[in-house]
């Protein structure tokens, strides 16, 4: 009787297990299957853009070279466009990005700690740092275009390290913040009695207990500013290009250069997954969290 | 040197409308294991917080050593602090953990190196030193804490309840390694406890706190035996003293207590009556504590064991005398009784404990 008991039980297992690995398989496809169409389409030839197969009838590199030199094939493309090598772009967003990210973690630690470890200005002033989160990004772009005309940060990195940090630094606030309020105060106490100054104290005892929360709102933050379309295409006209208005200029009249945008999305896309492999032993406490009460 | 390492004078501290601490004052001797005892509450941690330096009274003066210190920081201050959670940081090793002090004070790594490990053995720490401090149990991170503070010499060791988490029998071996390292280092201790037993065992002096402030400073067996009001006598002692209201009469050495429902004779000969006279007609409440009630077949009182409550190598009896008066009584565990039995008690006038009703303030020493 038993035997036939777990024979059912072991039966229905295998069945939600069929199902669990099936829903999963579902979601990698779901995500993977793009980007396996964008590599392929990097590497195929003008002719083959709007094609439907998945291999590349004949391979070609043309697409990268193209970024970096786009006269030399002009020729090959039925329309020559006028386009930018994509290095600027690249070294603009790298600029962008990383630095917009230090100034908001940086602050936002700081923030962190002193709403973690002091009751003012309150919880009702720190949920207002949200208030750039609740409005429509479009909501702000009119304003800015106006501010930032008059104070030359048109077409500037400057401008846009200054927005994406100021737009950021309350995802770092709050991340780190959680990291920060489980930390024991006496932990602090002690490091002040053993004899730490405050600062040290922070060094020594907050940022490495903090450090998890510090690495996963960083790369949060890169990625967004990293990605961040709308605000850059209206703010920057040459100087100041990043890389995803860079890509949506990849377009001439008769339509877009798909291998192009392709090719470009890949490259662009190799930073974050670089660094998000280089840190994942944080990201993995940064998002798992409890390491820290004994 | 003077003899007082620490001085407390008219220390008060307020949190919004609370009175934490109201006008404390107390001086410690060198090499004293000074305890604080009160009830949750009562402000013993927010005064080990201001010798600490880690809060400032609103009012009041703290020396260390003779210094004033009042407006000093912690780390201007000889003291170490142990607390309740020890506070081992986790993201280092005990040997971090118990070199982190060393780390200001301008020492090379072999000095460090070389006081860690002479601590870390004394401690019994000395297989621990390169394990994360995450890892390891309770009472080793306590010793670990212990070592932390140890390792920089200070003046004064502040203990915050520290055997309140452990089980209660690595309590008790602690509390035996805290006074063997109190002796072997000379240091001076405050200890901050809820526990009256544990105050009893370790503590050279005792100041019993309630509400802020300090009611009696004291040995413990001054404690004990001449508690200086109700909170201090009902406090202090495990079972609770048993009280009894009434008004105190003396006649032909007989004395009686006149309870509500009638006279109670406490005892048929006492030799200085006059000692009574300054409290006859007065409304007291006397304290006998449970172990100052014998029971004797010739005993005055008599009453019927209500409840018996077993302690282990105790116990503890409920007897109902003159109606409605509850007393505890402790025997031994050999006592051959049974819930029911009615039996005759008698009570050790000497260690009878009279306190004022209205005050609660002790009125006479009976010796």
């Amino acid at each position: 009787m038993q035997m036939v008991d777990s024979g059912v039980f072991n039966m229905r297992r295998i069945i939600i297990n069929i199902i669990k690995y099936m829903v999963i398989l579902f979601f990698i496809l779901w995500i993977a299957i793009p980007v396996a169409w964008i590599i392929s389409l990097s590497f195929k030839p003008y002719g083959e853009w709007r094609t439907a197969s998945f291999i590349p009838n004949k391979p070609t590199l043309d697409n990268y070279i193209m970024l970096f030199s786009p006269r030399v094939l002009s020729a090959f493309i039925a329309y020559t466009a006028v386009i930018e090598p994509i290095t600027r772009p690249m070294i603009n967003s790298v600029i962008v990005a990383s630095v917009a990210t230090l100034i908001a973690v940086g602050i936002g630690f700081f923030v962190a700690y002193g709403a973690s470890r002091y009751n003012s200005p309150g919880p009702f002033t720190l949920f207002f740092t949200l208030l750039t989160r609740m409005l429509p990004p479009a909501t702000f772009v009119t304003p800015l275009v106006v501010y930032y005309t008059t104070l030359s940060l048109l077409d500037n990195v400057i401008g846009l390290i200054l927005l994406y940090a100021a737009a950021s630094v309350t995802y770092a606030i709050w991340i780190i913040k959680g990291f920060i309020d489980s930390i024991p105060v006496e932990w602090e106490e002690v490091a002040l009695i053993e004899g730490a100054k405050p600062i040290e104290v922070i060094r020594r005892v907050v940022l490495p207990i903090a450090r998890p929360g510090i690495v996963v709102s960083g790369l949060f933050i890169f990625l967004l500013s990293w990605t961040e379309l709308l605000f850059a295409l209206v703010l920057t006209s040459s100087q100041a290009v990043t890389l995803p208005v860079q890509i949506s200029k990849y377009v001439t009249g008769v339509g877009p250069l798909y291998g192009a945008q392709a090719a470009a999305a890949l490259i662009g896309s190799l930073p974050p997954v670089i660094i998000g492999y280089i840190i994942q032993r944080h990201l993995i406490t940064g998002f798992t969290f409890g390491l820290v009460r004994t | 040197m003077s003899n007082i390492v620490l001085r407390l004078e008219n220390i008060t501290k307020r949190f919004g409308d609370l009175v934490a601490v109201n006008n404390v004052s107390f001086d410690v001797k060198r090499g004293e294991v000074f305890s604080l005892l009160g009830p949750s509450g009562c402000g013993k941690t927010t005064t080990l917080r201001i010798i600490a330096g880690l809060e400032k009274p609103d009012s009041g003066k703290v020396y260390i050593d003779g210094e004033d210190v009042t407006y000093k920081s912690s780390r201007e201050r000889k003291v170490c602090l142990v607390f309740q959670e020890y506070a081992v940081f986790p993201h280092m090793s005990v040997y971090d953990n118990i070199a982190f002090g060393l780390r200001f004070k301008k020492l090379n790594k072999e000095e460090v190196s070389k006081r860690v490990r002479e601590i870390a053995e004394l401690l019994d720490l000395d297989e621990l030193l390169s394990i994360r401090a995450s890892k390891i149990g309770l009472s080793e991170q306590q010793r670990v804490a212990i070592a932390r503070c140890l390792v920089v010499e200070p003046s004064i060791l502040l203990l915050d309840e520290p055997l309140t988490l452990l089980d209660a029998r690595i309590k008790e071996r602690m509390r035996r390694e805290l006074r063997r390292l109190q002796r072997e280092f000379k240091i001076t201790v405050i200890y901050v406890t809820h526990d009256q037993l544990e105050a009893m065992m370790l503590s050279d002096r005792i100041a019993v706190m309630n509400k802020g402030r300090i009611i009696q400073i004291g040995s413990p067996k001054e404690i004990y035996e001449k508690p200086s009001n109700l909170f201090v006598a009902t406090f202090v002692g495990s079972p609770t003293i048993n009280l009894i209201e009434g008004v105190l009469r003396v006649s032909n050495n007989r004395l009686m207590l006149s309870a509500g429902n009638g006279d109670i004779l406490l005892s048929d000969y006492i030799e200085k009556p006059e000692v009574f006279r300054e409290i006859f007609n007065k409304e007291v409440i006397i304290g006998v504590r449970p172990e100052d009630i014998i029971i004797d077949p010739g005993g005055l009182l008599q009453g019927e064991i209500r409840y018996i409550e077993a302690l282990g190598d105790r116990m503890v009896l409920h007897i109902n005398v003159f109606k409605s008066i509850m007393l505890r009584v402790l025997t031994d565990l050999y006592t051959r009784v049974s819930i029911g039995d009615k039996i005759r008690l008698r009570i050790n006038i000497s260690n009878l404990h009279i306190f004022d009703k209205v005050s609660g303030e002790r009125i006479i020493n009976m010796r």
